[in-house]
């Protein structure tokens, strides 16, 4: 496999990527429809919480050591039950990805692109993914270090020139949507993108200088949460809560609404130039990620092999996934239980199984127990 | 480089034909026939046979190329020497090889030579051979001297302030060159030999203890695992030695300016002179330095940052503009204001192409005429500017084939490609305008998008000589940045830029005194 490597810079650029890829299309518009003008404060809520789940993955990261989920899953749990679990988590991973690119090709293909099909758009889109995951996780560290820069600016302008378009009394009355319908906003928010985040453990073990990889994390959500409630916040004080949730894409719209002196207008495209650059990223995560696992799974030494059959699978999938918009809204309403198994339970069951298996271990062979804590401190 | 690497046997040193590894026979003229008949008794080759001590019954031999040797120096340092001082030396003392070798040939360089080879390889390098009967031992003495250029203004890079000389096309005055700017004794030039036929001299240029020693290893690995029959120019060997050879940006730095390169050796960078060429090589180049101009450092550190975000906003324009435009005018047109999109749309009414096949066509005419530019006469020159800007704009306005604002795009975009200061990374650019312009026409913004997302992504795989390409943006260096897209003033530029070098990383403590 390859031996590339990425800074805890370049790692906290890439969750911060993840976590503004694609949320920043689908969350606004169901965070808007649970907790109406306090849509903002669910979304703050549900980072929060978020940083519970950093915990808790960079513990089990932690705890695996230089291996991945689907390594260590193996490894736990045994050739054969360990390749079931690994079996729930790749699909995962590959669904994920197939419904990430198609959120792409959807606003695409209705928003700008109004007479490409979805296929051509996908095929195009997955070819550069392919390309990317190909060069590896070094090369995808750098450009997200190259691009970073491009999205901020992007993202601070919409914020600039949206600032005379900003009504406050479309905030009011705070927190006057009650304590119940917040939480189940922030569940939107733990649903898409910090539940998914489980499949940074699969690039984890790339992170050299793992003393600095927590922090990294834990900055890379305050920094993309804080640009997605920025969203959200916008979204509901330019539009209102009301067009907020009605609206499909409400940030694209946001931006249309953006008009300096009667000539700087029709610049919603900046939002769909981050919406591209952030979904590439995201879905080149976990597209990477999915490639390597199923490499792991099949014991197959170079995942490069499996990238355009897959990426052939992932187009198709995309495609067939969800019949209609609607269906995806209310799937994407429905769907915690889902989400809480594969980012919370799977992967919480792998840390008991690891510190089970580390305990007996140390009990069986004591020898060995300076080399299991050097591990375990890397 | 690694696959290169297996297939050949590192080769100590270019030699000649192996049938001409013999030793130098103690018989004169059976010595001169073989070199005659070696050489095809080629009409340039003398041989100047003379006796030398009449008492000893000594005779010798003179030979050189005529035309690579400066004549006046083998006329009054070696046959004068050799045919009035060395008959009227005392024999007695030394015998008559010692004496010319040692106390008479009033030539600085001198080799002692035992094998045929050595003496045909250095014949054909222009220095002079004695040899001497009963003697399996010859004198080469270097009178290397031949018609050159002379050191010259520099036409490929003017500047307006700074040094205006160029490299020449003698290795020897270009090492020099170098040498004069940089009075380090640490600064090493090592010299090498290339191409089995050509022989071509080649010197790697570094300061030790500054330049990373696994660079230069590097190089030096590179240029001998070079297997090649003639080196005409610096390009064969950039081909060879430059990293992935499958892209189309510039890996290697080249440039015909002394200041350049001694400023890339200062930075811990490498130079490769190759003798024939006035076009030196700097390795590791990274994507900045073709961002940059020496210039930048000449004149002040504001106007230098200023110029060098220009210069990065005219790559820009030179690689998206025509494809932005035609994205824009086919797929977005809600971006255009109004009033300006029912200009163009009033404009492209009588044009019977779509916009893609319309700025194709501009652009291929103007690459030919920017090709017919660079190979014809300066006389000629003027001719097809005035048929490039007058027929071929003008009238193809006039004549409805294509629109006026198409002209503009076109022109901005040719102007703003001649903005790097080097040539070589406009070449990338104008290829991939091409295919950008292709998904510009196909999938609009989406597809220049996702287009610049693979450039960049290819970008970062990039290496030169193991650092990488794109550093120091990404990997990015914070340290490195004070030299990046903005100069600071010169005693702000602290270190060097670790990305080429992590030794002797000083260059200044800063600005002191003057009156503060």
């Amino acid at each position: 496999m390859d031996n590339n490597v990425i800074s805890p810079r370049q790692f906290m650029y890439l969750v911060i990527l993840f976590l503004i890829g694609s949320s920043i299309l689908i969350v606004p518009t169901p965070l808007a429809k649970s907790a109406d003008q306090d849509g903002w404060i669910a979304s703050f809520l549900g980072m929060s919480i978020g940083v519970l789940f950093i915990l808790l993955y960079h513990k089990i990261a932690v705890t695996i050591g230089d291996r991945t989920f689907i390594e260590a899953t193996i490894d736990v749990f045994g050739k054969w039950f360990g390749r079931v679990i690994c079996f729930f988590h790749l699909a995962f991973i590959y669904i994920l990805a197939s419904l990430v690119l198609r959120n792409i090709g959807d606003f695409m293909t209705t928003q700008i692109l109004e007479e490409t099909p979805l296929q051509f758009t996908h095929i195009l889109f997955m070819l550069v993914v392919i390309l990317g995951a190909r060069l590896g996780i070094e090369v995808i560290g750098r450009s997200a270090e190259m691009f970073i820069t491009w999205i901020s600016l992007l993202l601070l302008f919409l914020f600039l020139f949206l600032t005379p378009q900003l009504e406050m009394d479309n905030v009011q009355p705070m927190f006057g949507s009650g304590i119940k319908s917040m939480i189940q906003g922030s569940f939107t928010v733990m649903n898409t993108p910090v539940l998914e985040m489980v499949v940074l453990l699969m690039i984890y073990p790339k992170v050299k200088e793992k003393t600095k990889a927590r922090q990294a994390w834990l900055l890379g959500l305050l920094i993309g949460g804080g640009f997605l409630s920025m969203i959200t916040l916008f979204s509901i004080l330019v539009l209102g809560s009301d067009l907020t949730a009605l609206n499909e894409y409400p940030v694209y719209e946001l931006a249309s609404k953006i008009n300096i002196a009667g000539f700087l207008e029709g610049i919603e495209i900046i939002v769909a130039i981050v919406w591209m650059l952030t979904i590439f990223f995201k879905l080149i995560i976990l597209y990477y990620g999915a490639a390597l696992g199923i490499a792991q799974f099949l014991n197959i030494e170079d995942y490069r092999v499996l990238l355009l059959p897959l990426g052939m699978g992932l187009i198709v999938l995309s495609i067939i996934v969800y019949p209609d918009v609607a269906y995806f809204e209310t799937f994407v309403r429905n769907v915690f239980p889902y989400k809480i198994m594969h980012g919370l339970l799977l992967p919480f069951l792998l840390l008991i199984g690891a510190l089970i298996k580390k305990k007996t271990n140390l009990k069986g062979k004591p020898a060995l127990k300076g080399k299991v804590d050097r591990n375990v401190q890397e | 480089m690694k696959r290169r690497k297996k297939n050949r046997t590192p080769k100590e040193d270019v030699q000649l034909d192996t049938s001409l590894a013999r030793a130098i026979s103690s018989d004169l003229d059976s010595n001169l026939a073989f070199i005659k008949e070696t050489l095809g008794n080629g009409s340039d080759l003398v041989t100047r046979r003379m006796t030398l001590n009449k008492k000893a019954k000594a005779s010798g031999a003179v030979i050189y190329i005529d035309g690579l040797v400066d004549k006046n120096t083998v006329q009054d340092f070696i046959l004068e020497v050799v045919m009035v001082e060395v008959p009227s030396e005392d024999l007695s003392i030394s015998p008559i090889y010692e004496a010319i070798k040692d106390s008479t040939l009033p030539i600085g360089e001198i080799y002692e030579l035992k094998q045929m080879d050595e003496l045909i390889l250095r014949l054909l390098s222009g220095e002079t051979i004695v040899v001497l009967d009963n003697e399996t031992r010859a004198i080469a003495a270097s009178t290397k001297g031949w018609k050159d250029r002379g050191v010259q203004e520099t036409t490929s890079e003017s500047v307006i302030r700074g040094p205006k000389e160029a490299f020449t096309e003698t290795l020897r005055t270009n090492t020099a060159m170098v040498r004069r700017k940089i009075k380090d004794p640490k600064l090493r030039i090592d010299a090498k030999k290339v191409g089995k036929m050509t022989v071509t001299d080649v010197s790697v240029i570094y300061i030790q203890d500054t330049a990373e020693e696994s660079v230069v290893k590097e190089v030096h690995a590179r240029l001998d695992n070079i297997d090649i029959d003639g080196v005409l120019e610096s390009g064969y060997l950039e081909e060879f030695i430059e990293d992935p050879p499958y892209s189309p940006f510039p890996k290697v730095y080249y440039t015909e300016r002394p200041d350049a390169i001694a400023a890339g050796l200062l930075e811990g960078k490498v130079a490769i002179i190759t003798d024939g060429t006035p076009n030196v090589l700097l390795v590791p180049a990274l994507f900045v330095n073709f961002m940059q101009s020496s210039e930048d450092y000449y004149q002040r550190y504001d106007i230098g940052t200023f110029i060098r975000l220009l210069r990065l906003f005219a790559f820009c324009i030179a690689l998206f503009m025509p494809s932005l435009y035609i994205a824009i005018t086919t797929f977005h047109q809600e971006m255009i204001p109004a009033p300006l999109l029912i200009n163009l749309a009033a404009q492209r009414e009588g044009v019977p192409f779509p916009a893609f096949v319309e700025a194709v066509l501009m652009e291929a005419t103007f690459e030919i005429l920017r090709e017919a530019g660079v190979r014809l006469p300066k006389a000629v020159g003027s001719a097809v500017s005035i048929v490039g800007a007058l027929v071929l704009g003008e009238s193809a306005v006039q004549a409805g084939l294509v629109s006026p604002a198409m002209v503009i795009v076109v022109a901005i975009t040719a102007i703003s490609s001649f903005v790097f200061p080097s040539y070589n990374m406009a070449i990338p650019v104008r290829m991939l305008r091409f295919s950008l312009m292709i998904l510009a026409a196909t999938f609009g913004l989406y597809g220049i998008i996702l287009g610049l997302i693979a450039l960049v992504l290819h970008l970062c795989s990039l290496q030169s000589f193991g650092v990488p390409y794109m550093s120091p943006l990404a990997p990015l260096v914070p340290k490195d940045q004070k030299d990046v897209l903005v100069r600071f003033p010169h005693w702000g530029l602290l270190s060097r830029p670790s990305s080429t070098s992590h030794q002797n990383e000083k260059r200044t403590s800063g600005r002191k005194g003057n009156g503060e």
